[in-house]
């Protein structure tokens, strides 16, 4: 082993030869580190603890404060402004937690994404390093433009959100990005599949997206997932000439197959249908019979 | 006479959920949170058929099952973002900085409260002599600032603090020694 | 009665009868010593056919460490009395060397002793002493205070201002990494003690006291140890010949913690629990979702 030569008594090993001299540690001999778990004990200030730290006399020490915001007769500040409502309707807003660019090249670089398959919300959330709650009205990730200029990877990616800019990086390396809208029930599933499996819940069907969200995922030039693919092909094209890069032709790529995966609108997991129920223990997957239940599961 | 009223109005109420097409009178609907918290159908004719799809879609399930350990980095050589991978044998120094789980350099910047809020660079996962190596890192920040660096060992808990933010500095030097 | 069953050896039915019936043990301890000569000439001469040694010589670690250079222990065996070394086998450092943080150790032992106590001290506020719902005397003229009430909290047998109440529950989590580096620093400091054994099995020729009592203070064990196997059904002998004591303890690798191993002088591990506790712990350092297993404990996780 290297550096073992010039090795001396340290760190770890030091402490532990040290122990070797010392009495067997045990409930007995056992001591934290000082005043680790110390209380803070009562005031005995000026007062002797008594007067709570409100003072003394009037309306400090019976705090019987005026209501918050009146002065006393004046036209009060918080009526004297008009409302600026930046918060309006924050409660129904989409969030999207930004992936950079950079952040994607250094998980190809870790091994932590597997590029030869198409990568996914589910790919994203199962590295462990992105936690998504739909809960908090998170509908997925964005990518964003840090790092563009370093990104190399070949990728076939789904994100919720993504610029002009990020979307010529990708396709500059011969990769392929599509936008694509998730419903929370969806995004509950996709987030820890195995434990939605688990559940016994069949895979659900992937909801439209809500009306201000349509004109995004049906513009080609978002390469959104209810566009229409010609003008996709188009608009890519139109994106080399303006950035000034060539397209790399995806019919001769070799791993042509893997870079044309997309899902279904309805769909939300690769190659697994909705309404099919996974059986993790006996690995088997089962469909209904039921012809309502199919209708419905159609896409 | 109490029970004649009461069946009087329990007709009158059947009557009236008769016309408006309900089939008991006092019907409330229920919303349930999951799946899993609704009552379940306990008569199996109830629920639908299903037949088994074909195991060739296995392959799609497995693609969904996380990795169980962190996975090891490819070691081909083309790394374009910023992070590099250790070197495959440590170099021959008294002192070892490992890596984190995740394969990056324990070099972090915390701040703490003391008077005044404060920047503090902060090395973990040292291993060895952590004493060879804080006066190391200290004097090549001293001849990279010109100016003091104050710093902090903590022997037990084997890691070195550094006053100011020299995060990407330390990191730097980390990566050219090799850890 | 005791001593016949115990020199016999070990039936179902014998076991039952020292499990079930027989639970105060200290008249088998003073009738055992009466035959104590027996008992020493009969457990020297057992003998044990065994191929030569050493039977093991090397183990492969698991995620190799970089630096750290890793602990070797003996391997000893339990069916002679006499000490034999089976063999030298690795220990993963990052398990059995690391730092011995004491801090952390006495967060585990404190957590362990808190999480389940409950206190039941109590004292009553004012309005539950019984009376004091008269005026003691008028508010004026009588020349002396003023008050309402005999059990406000100023008068000798009132009722007590923020007094304990029961039940307080001292329940609380540690932290995840805290759990994890408590096991990591507590083995280590016992490996760096000498109060760590590895043995092959527990395995022992006989279900005799006295076997595990001479065995125990022949090797310089002790005085309490702790056995720790990977499985939960331990072997029949040494189930019975510590089923009378105390202080000698068996425990599966699931139910280790830091506070047994303290309460016990000496942490006898076998084979196979050395292999699962180092296998369990390193997967905890390397598993891939380590951000969700160490995020904040919340009792509706479930």
């Amino acid at each position: 082993m290297a550096g073992a030569g010039n090795r001396v008594l340290a760190g770890a090993d030091r402490a532990l030869d040290l122990l070797r001299s010392l009495p067997r540690l045990s409930l007995g001999n056992l001591k934290s580190n000082p005043k680790a778990f110390q209380q803070s004990k009562r005031g005995r200030g000026r007062y002797g603890g008594n007067k709570h730290g409100a003072g003394n006399k009037g309306s400090g020490q019976r705090q019987n404060f005026m209501r918050l915001g009146y002065e006393t007769g004046n036209n009060p500040f918080y009526l004297r402004v008009p409302k600026e409502p930046y918060y309006k309707g924050h409660h129904l807003r989409r969030e999207y937690p930004p992936i950079s660019l950079l952040q994607l090249q250094t998980l190809i670089d870790t091994g932590r994404l597997d590029t030869s398959k198409p990568v996914d919300l589910v790919a994203l959330c199962n590295t462990k390093i992105f936690l998504l709650s739909p809960i908090e009205k998170q509908f997925g990730f964005q990518l964003t433009d840090e790092g563009l200029d370093k990104f190399k990877g070949k990728v076939n990616i789904e994100v919720q959100h993504a610029s002009e800019q990020v979307i010529a990086a990708i396709e500059r390396n011969g990769g392929v990005i599509t936008t694509a809208f998730y419903d929370p029930p969806s995004l509950l599933a996709m987030r820890d599949p195995i434990k939605f499996f688990a559940s016994g819940i069949p895979i659900p069907k992937r909801q439209m997206p809500p009306e201000d969200a349509i004109e995004y995922y049906t513009d080609p030039k978002n390469r959104g997932y209810l566009a229409d693919p010609d003008l996709i092909a188009l608009e890519r094209f139109k994106l080399a000439q303006k950035y000034g890069y060539e397209l790399p032709d995806l019919k001769k790529d070799p791993e042509l197959a893997m870079l044309l995966e997309r899902k279904d609108p309805r769909q939300i997991f690769f190659g697994l249908s909705p309404g099919w129920v996974i059986n993790m223990k006996d690995k088997k997957i089962f469909e209904p019979d039921d012809e309502k239940l199919q209708e419905y599961y159609k896409s | 006479m109490a029970s004649v009223l009461a069946r009087s109005i329990l007709l009158r109420q059947q009557t009236s959920a008769h016309r408006i097409g309900y089939t008991t009178p006092l019907k409330i609907k229920s919303c349930y949170i999951s799946y899993a918290a609704a009552p379940k159908e306990k008569s199996p004719e109830n629920y639908t058929r299903y037949h088994e799809v074909s195991a060739e879609n296995w392959r799609f399930v497995e693609r969904l099952i996380p990795p169980t350990f962190v996975p090891s980095y490819p070691k081909n050589g083309n790394y374009s973002s910023d992070w590099t991978p250790p070197a495959d044998t440590p170099p021959n120094l008294p002192y070892f900085v490992k890596r984190t789980k995740n394969y990056m350099v324990p070099v972090y910047l915390k701040f703490e409260e003391v008077r005044n809020e404060r920047k503090i660079t902060i090395i973990r996962h040292i291993e060895g002599d952590i004493w060879v190596l804080e006066k190391a890192i200290k004097s090549h920040l001293e001849s990279l600032s010109k100016r003091p660096v104050v710093s902090q060992v903590h022997e037990v808990a084997m890691h070195i603090k550094f006053r100011g933010d020299y995060v990407n500095e330390v990191k730097k030097w980390l990566l050219n020694a090799g850890f | 009665m005791a001593v016949k069953i115990i020199n016999k050896t070990v039936t179902d039915f014998s076991l039952r009868v020292t499990r079930c019936f027989f639970v105060p043990t200290k008249t088998i301890h003073s009738n055992v010593a009466l035959f104590q000569d027996n008992l020493d000439t009969s457990l020297t001469s057992i003998e044990v056919n065994r191929s030569p040694l050493p039977i093991i010589s090397s183990r492969k670690l698991a995620f190799p460490p970089k630096f750290k250079v890793p602990r070797q222990v003996w391997v000893s065996n339990m069916d002679t009395v006499e000490e034999e070394k089976l063999g030298l086998i690795d220990l993963h450092p990052e398990v059995f060397a690391d730092r011995p943080r004491m801090d952390i150790i006495h967060e585990n032992v404190r957590w362990q002793q808190l999480y389940r106590h409950v206190s039941y001290a109590h004292t009553k506020m004012r309005y539950e002493v019984r009376g004091g719902g008269r005026k003691p005397r008028p508010q004026k003229g009588s020349g002396r205070s003023r008050h309402g009430s005999i059990r406000s909290p100023i008068w000798v047998g009132g009722g007590i201002v923020h007094g304990p109440r029961s039940p307080t529950s001292y329940f609380y989590m540690l932290g995840f990494n805290a759990r994890l580096n408590g096991l990591r620093s507590t083995l280590s400091a016992k490996l760096a003690q000498d109060d760590l054994q590895v043995v092959d099995s527990l395995d022992i020729p006989t279900d005799d006291p006295k076997y595990l009592e001479t065995l125990i203070e022949e090797r310089g064990w002790g005085p309490s140890v702790l056995f720790v196997d990977d499985n939960d059904i331990m072997p029949l002998n040494i189930t019975a010949a510590s089923d009378g004591f105390g202080h000698f303890n068996l425990m599966p690798v699931y139910g280790l913690n830091v506070y047994s191993m303290l309460k016990h002088s000496t942490l006898v591990l076998t084979l196979a629990a050395v292999e699962r506790i180092e296998e369990r712990i390193l997967f905890h350092l390397n598993r891939n979702d380590a951000a969700q297993a160490a995020s904040k404990y919340r009792l509706d996780n479930f």
